[in-house]
């Protein structure tokens, strides 16, 4: 029974590091832009086919995939910020929920229409493979996808510490309007975090390829999952992410071993609820003034 | 001044001439006497997380269609409706198909969109043949209109399991214990159900320890699986789709759980292509007991190449199957009737007795509940990467492999 235990709380910790992962460019677009992407599923599907193909058809280890699929999405959310989102920073929140929905269902069309509606189950070996410490095995698939979450939560926060582009783009998080007044390039400094944060996306999608097979319609359940993320840890808190991610896995792992199985979603989205209630910022989010 | 002489009529104009002459007086009439046009709709779960099965069907359903006209001349023009995997939309599928002027239904795979499907059909008094759907409901609700080709859960973990017994019976070493993994769902649930009932009246000689239902949408099923490896048992019972029966042979592999006996009544995998695409070697020795076409068929041979020619990366499996019977079974009855008012073929479905032409299955008729009572399964386990038939002996390819081996000694 404690080997029992044991080996799910580690898978539960692996999967709440991916949850956290997958929705760390969900967190750093609304703590600095202020936005809420409901498109951020679709990439993480995009992210997830690059991962897909890049294996199949390439055989290219799921890492390299994950920098080309950051690379691609960086200009993909650049070029979107640039020529779409840039134009409803402004605007009533709605009015960018309805323009998030619509970019969301126009990727997700576009995927079915290149890809198929067929899952595609990635082949590469990561899928099958575990270390074991003792009785207690860790996925090699999941533990990979937590070491890049924990890596790239600290290149992000060194980045926005010590690099001049990354104190202006807390400069614009705190206080667009003073960043204006003091000749900030705010609509660049979004670009770039509209960029990073698809990029986020983008590796965590690849990442996961060995994990999840690739379809169009994952949008929604990844996007519905970053958001549970990110409201369970703070919006706009990299640590968060991580940390609700965490909490999300742990309660699924701890709900199926304890409770049945089937009710994993139900619990998750019920610990939600009690977040919302008695904590309503979430574990790390930012007060509202 | 006028030209006596008329349009210079030459050879060929002559010919096109009869030929227009021949065209607009003869086919019409060849039409009527060979070509008996109906319109059947097609419900299927196209896309979403069912798509995998669903477009299996179209392609059935499509190849169906052309053995039609050919076999019964039949006129047979399709309309495809997807359910988008989300059982509520059967209704408005169907309803949208009556509304196109279909004449009879075929569908629609998901036993929760085939009863909601079902409600539409009733109401309108258009026939639906059921290709697949093996929740007892179906036929179990007075619907009036329903031809269910595919048996019952019941009925199928009924046979499964006495095939699971006269294997676990005749080997030297028969696993001890099983834990059953099963989808929550309308089709899970139901043959959980089943499975418990047709355990205890076969009295299969093998300990059930646990049953671990999971959702549908599970993203990870590493907690079912070491639930299950956890209990003890030595023989993994599961009730699946393709992507979750994917994921629990991962999970075993990835935990180090051998199972010597992998067995799926009524699930989905092992009859599935993408089973082996995505598991490769790994995927060799599960069973499964589906319906499954017989492979030593008058027709099946033909049918099974012409199936390859049109789709070259695909394989007829049991959706593709049943959904290609399920033509046979309405054209049939459209032939026989005449004609293609609802109410006529209603009544030709009723009388049917029809040989099945690809399938393993006995007589195709339908009892006062619209259940095909000559329903059967074969037994498959999964060889070099392809689905093979074990079972029953009388069309079996290889003896079953038993026990599994060890997924690392592969």
């Amino acid at each position: 029974m404690l080997i029992l235990w044991g080996n799910v709380l580690v898978s539960g910790i692996l999967m709440g590091l991916v949850y956290g992962m997958i929705a760390l460019g969900l967190t750093i677009i609304f703590g600095v832009i202020r936005i809420v992407n409901f498109a951020h599923g679709a990439m993480v599907v995009l992210g997830l086919y690059v991962g897909y193909f890049a294996g199949a058809w390439w055989g290219i280890p799921t890492i390299v995939a994950a920098v080309s699929a950051g690379a691609l999405l960086f200009v993909f959310g650049h070029s979107l910020e640039t020529s779409v989102v840039k134009r409803f920073v402004t605007r009533p929140h709605h009015i960018q929920f309805i323009l998030f929905i619509g970019i969301s269902l126009v990727l997700s069309g576009a995927q079915l229409i290149a890809f198929g509606p067929d899952p595609r189950p990635s082949i590469s070996h990561l899928s099958f493979e575990t270390i074991a410490l003792g009785p207690i095995r860790l996925d090699l698939a999941r533990l990979q996808a937590a070491i890049v979450a924990a890596v790239m939560i600290l290149a992000l926060a060194g980045f926005l510490k010590y690099s001049t582009f990354g104190r202006f783009i807390r400069a614009a998080a705190d206080n667009r309007l003073g960043g204006l007044m003091v000749g900030l390039p705010i609509p660049k400094i979004y670009a770039i975090t509209f960029g990073i944060g698809a990029a986020c996306a983008g590796v965590a999608g690849a990442l996961i390829s060995p994990l999840f097979d690739a379809q169009p319609f994952l949008a929604v359940d990844f996007t519905l999952l970053a958001f549970v993320t990110v409201i369970v840890g703070g919006l706009g808190s990299f640590v968060g992410a991580l940390v609700g991610g965490l909490t999300i896995g742990l309660t699924e792992a701890v709900a199926a071993l304890l409770f049945a199985p089937s009710l994993k979603s139900a619990l998750s989205y019920g610990l939600l609820m009690i977040v919302l209630i008695a904590r309503p910022r979430g574990f790390f989010g930012a007060k509202e003034t | 001044m006028i030209n006596l002489k008329g349009p210079t009529i030459n050879r060929r104009t002559a010919m096109k001439g009869a030929a227009g002459f021949a065209a607009a007086t003869m086919v019409p009439w060849i039409r009527a006497a060979t070509l008996l046009p109906v319109k059947v709709g097609a419900i299927m779960p196209s896309s979403g997380i069912l798509a995998f099965p669903g477009q299996a069907c179209v392609r059935g359903i499509d190849l169906g269609a052309k053995f039609a006209r050919e076999r019964y001349g039949v006129d047979m023009s399709v309309v495809h409706a997807d359910t988008q995997s989300k059982p509520e939309n059967g209704r408005i599928a169907a309803d949208s198909l009556i509304q196109q002027g279909c004449n009879v239904l075929i569908g629609a795979w998901d036993s929760g969109a085939t009863i909601s499907a079902l409600q539409a059909a009733e109401a309108a008094k258009v026939p639906m043949v059921v290709h697949v759907a093996s929740a007892n409901q179906v036929t179990s609700q007075g619907f009036t209109q329903v031809f269910r080709f595919y048996p019952p859960a019941a009925t199928i973990v009924r046979q499964s399991l006495a095939e699971m017994k006269a294997l676990v019976t005749s080997v030297k070493d028969p696993p001890k214990g099983a834990v059953v993994l099963h989808l929550s769902n309308t089709m899970g649930t139901s043959t959980a159900t089943s499975l418990d009932a047709a355990w205890k009246e076969l009295d299969v000689p093998v300990k059930l320890l646990e049953y671990i239902p999971y959702d549908e949408k599970a993203r990870d099923l590493s907690v079912e699986v070491a639930k299950a490896k956890a209990s003890g048992a030595d023989a993994l019972v599961s009730v699946t789709r393709v992507n979750d029966a994917i994921m629990i042979v991962r999970e075993c592999i990835k935990q180090g759980w051998n199972p010597k006996l992998m067995f799926s009544p009524n699930g989905n995998g092992v009859p599935d292509k993408a089973f082996y695409d995505a598991l490769g070697k790994y995927a060799d020795g599960a069973m499964s007991s589906n319906l499954w076409y017989n492979p030593k068929g008058e027709d099946t041979r033909t049918i099974v190449d012409r199936f390859q020619s049109t789709y070259p990366n695909e394989w007829m499996d049991a959706n593709s199957g049943c959904a290609f019977e399920a033509v046979h079974i309405v054209a049939d009855a459209v032939a026989r009737a005449k004609s293609a008012v609802s109410s006529e073929i209603h009544a030709a479905l009723k009388a049917t007795d029809l040989k099945p032409i690809l399938m393993y299955s006995g007589p195709i008729r339908f009892d006062a509940t619209g259940q095909n009572t000559g329903a059967a399964v074969a037994v498959l386990q999964a060889k070099e990467s392809k689905p093979h038939v074990v079972g029953p002996d009388g069309i079996a390819e290889y003896k079953p492999q038993y026990p599994l081996a060890p997924f690392g000694k592969r």
